[in-house]
């Protein structure tokens, strides 16, 4: 009979088998008989000198049937278990999906950032030229480096694209027509640059990115040839990239030739040498090796040397393109792994834990089964088996928490840990959490599978309770210890993360922000290259925007209040305090008249701006107190000059403002000082405008009275002034959400820790307590017994783990600006926190021990 | 009961197919045959025979066919297949090849 056959014939086959048994004894009782026994001794003689029945028909049945149908058996008692202790199937399920969820969490982004494959022909083959940076430069090693089949270089920029729906800010790349040769990437629709594109006075013309494409033009399909206003100009677009395109950084939605059009450095300068490229790449020729090219390029260096004397030679390391993300992104990356990990095995050997619990109650059972001559190795299985429902089980939950996961991380460290990478949770990644699900299981089946091995039948029928080995329950208890420690640090810097980020909202920024709306613009270079032409296209704005039924004020301003990150400018204070020589850098400010009002700023001593302070008028400054007190301790401010900008302007203080938080993210107020932007007009400036109105109609009517002055002007970020308080603290609040996630499954793990470990205890010492009731303990004090080992370890653990939190958090309040260290109180309430929750643990192995029936166990 | 030793378990199948080369039997006349040519010097449980029936079974050194028995019940009658026959040929040889090493290795005498 084959195989098959015999699996559908299932019922006939265990009929047969009975058959053949029954047979069997038969006979043998018959011979028995005529031996001269008597008839039911016969019958039993016969089935001593069998054997086990059941055991000889199990054994048939797997050589009929296979290993694999043994298996399904087992697998389905498991299933059985789960339904008959929820709580216990729970518990694991839970600790064991924290565990597999951080590590699929770590690994996605890992394999995001580190694994996956790029979107180039031969990756591998193409290396990244840090040190170029100037266009001539790359020009002599695109014409001598003989290492390379090709060079390209591209420079990042923004650009406002309109035509298609309202002006728009778009990230994009000027790039060499050499570029995406180089990389090998062929385009969707249309075609790439070609030379002719790449020299001054070129088609303009336009690559999409497969995404804008998408979203901003429907996917049209025959969007080659369309015409597109990019900064003001008409541009035809060439073509689309692939979905999967990206190169390191921002992602980037349009691509343009001749890097050296840019607006901000003239063709003279560029041509000179300066520095304006953001990255190269460089593809080596078949057989040449990296060392090789380095050597190449470090005498193209040397003579590259004397003919540009001021080049500085660069160490020439030739790392592959797109594939090193920075030392920094790395060591997170490290870093992330190595807690997963960490977690992993500690939810390991908690889940062991409350497997070997259970196991111990099961020994009898066990005990049984070895002595009737059941396979041990099968006996293995079984147990192994058993843990695989549960391990699924938690790799599936854990899989799901690691979507919630990705998005804490990402959110927390953003581009720090993902390089801008886009983390997803497709592909290899559920591969990964199933083959890591059945490895824990693995892992943690193994030991109850291995003590019931070792145990001896015998011993366990005659239920004597063998001390455990001393040191694994040391270890045991030690590993409940850290995790409750663990727990504590954790909870710790989540409330000082949370103190610091409550201090952030709470202290005042100075700043009225009710009612405001802040939007901004950029005038395109090309069209707007005088002061002259700057100022009135701002005043005339700021004019319609005043004229706008419903608001009361508007003003503009070269960078918005709460909103600066980033350096200031060499100032040069005439009789101040300055610690060195060297002339301080100090936040400021290009500003309309009506700004400090909008946004309720007072002024606190002399004027504040007005118009008759233009371009023909004597140059003013206004400071705030930070300023004041910083460089004039003495307090004569009014009537001082200041020193700025690299046409050395000399500008006179005629008054001083309140103070306010130059950025959200920054709890203090710094020095800075305002000027008129009719005396240092910008390309770009950032408009508030308070009013009554709605933010969406008020949004409408600021974008018609741009539209009225310039159409091809976008305007962006529009925002209200809360919406940017909001995105400031962003950061600050990501951190706290990401720590308390870590902190709750950390607080949780603990608890289950000591439940686990207080569960075995109690099965292990069930003798002893039965002994002690017996002699007239009460459930009460029993249950005190238990509770006490559980308040130990747990004490234990936060009375380590504060000292540990607040070392570390002193070492890395670097890293985590905003990390106020707690008082007293609040750390003892933390420590009672954990405490309680390590008490929740251990209340259900007390009560158990409580309720023990003292004759079962004597 | 316990477990046959591994020593009889590895040669049970040599037995089994040499048994049933002299012609078919079902699974009590191959225990009591066992027994009697063995005079119970090997002394293995009635019952691990079966499994060890099963296995030749499967691997199809042997075939089965249920006929009615001698006491008029039905039973599950093995006998040799073709392909069992050449297995029995080469574990013979292989049984008489390990058996003469190990009684030449016994019989050693002291130098």
């Amino acid at each position: 009979m084959t195989r098959w056959r015999r699996w559908f014939g299932r019922k006939q086959v265990e009929r047969d088998l009975d058959d053949e048994i029954a047979f069997h004894l038969a006979m043998q009782e018959h011979l028995n008989r005529e031996a001269g026994m008597e008839a039911q001794e016969a019958n039993a003689a016969a089935r001593r000198q069998f054997g086990g029945v059941q055991l000889i028909r199990e054994h048939c049945r797997d050589h009929v049937f296979g290993w694999t149908d043994g298996a399904w058996q087992d697998l389905r008692y498991a299933l059985r278990m789960f339904r008959r202790s929820p709580a216990f199937a729970l518990f694991v399920v839970l600790t064991l999906s924290f565990g597999i969820g951080i590590n699929v969490t770590a690994f996605s982004i890992i394999h995001a950032v580190l694994l996956e494959s790029l979107p180039y022909a031969e990756p591998d083959r193409l290396v990244s030229l840090p040190q170029v940076g100037s266009v001539p430069l790359l020009e002599f090693y695109s014409g001598h480096a003989r290492s390379f089949s090709g060079v390209g270089a591209w420079l990042e920029e923004s650009m406002s694209l309109s035509g298609n729906g309202p002006a728009e800010r778009v990230r994009a790349s000027r790039v060499t027509a050499t570029f995406f040769p180089v990389l090998g990437v062929e385009p969707v629709l249309g075609r790439v640059f070609v030379p002719q594109e790449d020299e001054p006075g070129g088609a303009k013309v336009a690559l999409l990115s497969y995404s804008t494409w998408q979203n901003r033009f429907a996917a049209d399909p025959r969007i080659a040839g369309r015409t597109i206003r990019l900064n003001a100009e008409s541009v035809t677009v060439i073509g689309v990239l692939p979905p999967s395109f990206w190169i390191p950084g921002e992602p980037i939605e349009i691509w343009v030739p001749r890097v050296f059009d840019n607006r901000f450095v003239p063709l003279a300068m560029i041509r000179n040498g300066a520095g304006i490229l953001d990255g190269a790449v460089a593809r080596l020729k078949p057989g040449v090796t990296r060392e090789q090219a380095e050597a190449e390029l470090r005498v193209l260096d040397g003579a590259y040397h004397r003919v540009h004397p001021d080049h500085t030679s660069q160490p020439n390391r030739l790392e592959p393109f797109a594939r090193t993300s920075s030392v920094a992104v790395q060591q997170n990356l490290l870093l992330l792994w190595g807690a997963a990990f960490a977690i992993l095995l500690v939810t390991c050997a908690n889940t062991a834990g409350l497997f070997l619990a259970r196991a111990t109650t099961r020994r009898k059972e066990m005990a049984v089964r070895l002595a009737l001559g059941v396979d041990r190795v099968r006996l293995v299985r079984q147990l192994l088996l058993e843990s695989v429902p549960f391990a699924l089980c938690g790799g599936a939950l854990g899989f799901l928490l690691a979507r919630i996961g990705v998005g804490l991380v990402t959110a927390w460290g953003g581009h720090e840990i993902t390089d801008w990478r886009q983390v997803g949770l497709d592909g290899a990644i559920p591969v990964f959490a199933a083959a890591l699900s059945l490895i824990t299981a693995l892992v943690f089946g193994l030991a109850p599978a291995l003590g019931a091995l070792r145990s001896d039948p015998r011993e366990a029928m005659q239920d004597s309770v063998r001390g455990e080995s001393a040191g694994r329950g040391r270890v045991r208890r030690w590993m409940v210890v850290a995790q409750t420690a663990a727990a504590v640090a954790l909870t710790l810097s989540c409330g000082m993360l949370l103190e610091g980020y409550v201090r952030l909202r709470t202290q005042k920024t100075g700043v009225r922000t009710e009612g405001v709306l802040t939007a901004t613009l950029r005038v395109p270079d090309a069209r707007y290259d005088t002061d002259a032409l700057r100022v009135r296209f701002y005043d005339q704005l700021l004019r319609r925007l005043r004229e706008i039924p419903g608001v009361t004020a508007a003003g503009a301003a070269s960078k918005l209040t709460l909103q600066t990150v980033g350096e200031g400018s060499m100032t040069w204070t005439e009789g101040a305090v300055t610690e060195n020589r060297q002339p301080p850098v100090v936040k400021n400010r290009s500003i309309s008249p009506d700004y400090l009002d909008v946004l309720g700023i007072r002024v606190v001593a002399g004027r504040g701006f007005s118009t008759r302070d233009t371009i023909e008028s004597p140059h003013v400054m206004l400071v705030n107190e930070g300023f004041a007190r910083r460089f004039y301790p003495d307090g004569r401010v009014l009537g001082r000059r200041v020193i700025y900008s690299s046409l050395h302007v000399s500008a006179e203080i005629v008054g001083v403002v309140a103070d306010s938080r130059a950025s959200i993210a920054d709890a203090d107020p710094q020095p800075e000082w305002y000027v008129p932007y009719s005396q240092r007009s910008r390309h770009q400036m950032s408009l508030v405008v308070r009013s009554a109105l709605a933010p969406a109609i008020l949004e409408a009517e600021i974008r018609r009275a741009v539209r009225e002055i310039d159409p091809d002007q976008p305007l962006y970020s529009v925002r209200t002034m809360d919406d940017v308080v909001a995105g400031g603290l962003r950061r600050s609040r990501s951190s706290v959400e990401f720590v308390g996630f870590l902190a709750a499954a950390a607080l949780l793990l603990a608890c289950i820790g000591i439940y686990a470990m207080l569960s075995f205890s109690v099965a292990q010492r069930r003798r002893e307590i039965g002994i002690r009731m017996a002699l007239g303990a009460q459930a009460g004090d029993v249950r005190w017994l238990v509770l006490r080992e559980g308040l130990l370890l747990a004490g234990a653990g936060v009375a380590l783990g504060i000292p540990a939190a607040l070392a570390a958090a002193r070492g890395a309040s670097a890293v985590f600006r905003g990390l106020v260290l707690l008082d007293a109180p609040r750390i003892v309430a933390v420590g009672m926190l954990v405490l309680a929750v390590s008490m929740l643990g251990a209340w259900m192995p007390a009560r158990r021990a409580g309720g023990f029936d003292p004759s079962r166990f004597l | 009961m316990s477990k046959p030793s591994d020593l009889v378990q590895g040669t049970l199948d040599l037995l089994v197919l040499k048994i049933l080369a002299l012609g078919p039997a079902h699974g009590f006349a191959i225990s009591q045959r066992l027994k009697q040519v063995s005079a119970d010097a090997l002394a293995v449980s009635d019952g691990s025979l079966y499994p060890a029936l099963h296995k030749l079974e499967q691997q199809g050194w042997i075939t089965a066919e249920w006929k009615t028995s001698e006491l008029g019940r039905r039973a599950k009658f093995y006998s040799l297949s073709p392909l069992g026959r050449k297995e029995l040929a080469r574990e013979a040889a292989h049984w008489e090849r390990l058996s003469a090493a190990i009684t030449g290795v016994v019989r050693l005498q002291e130098a």
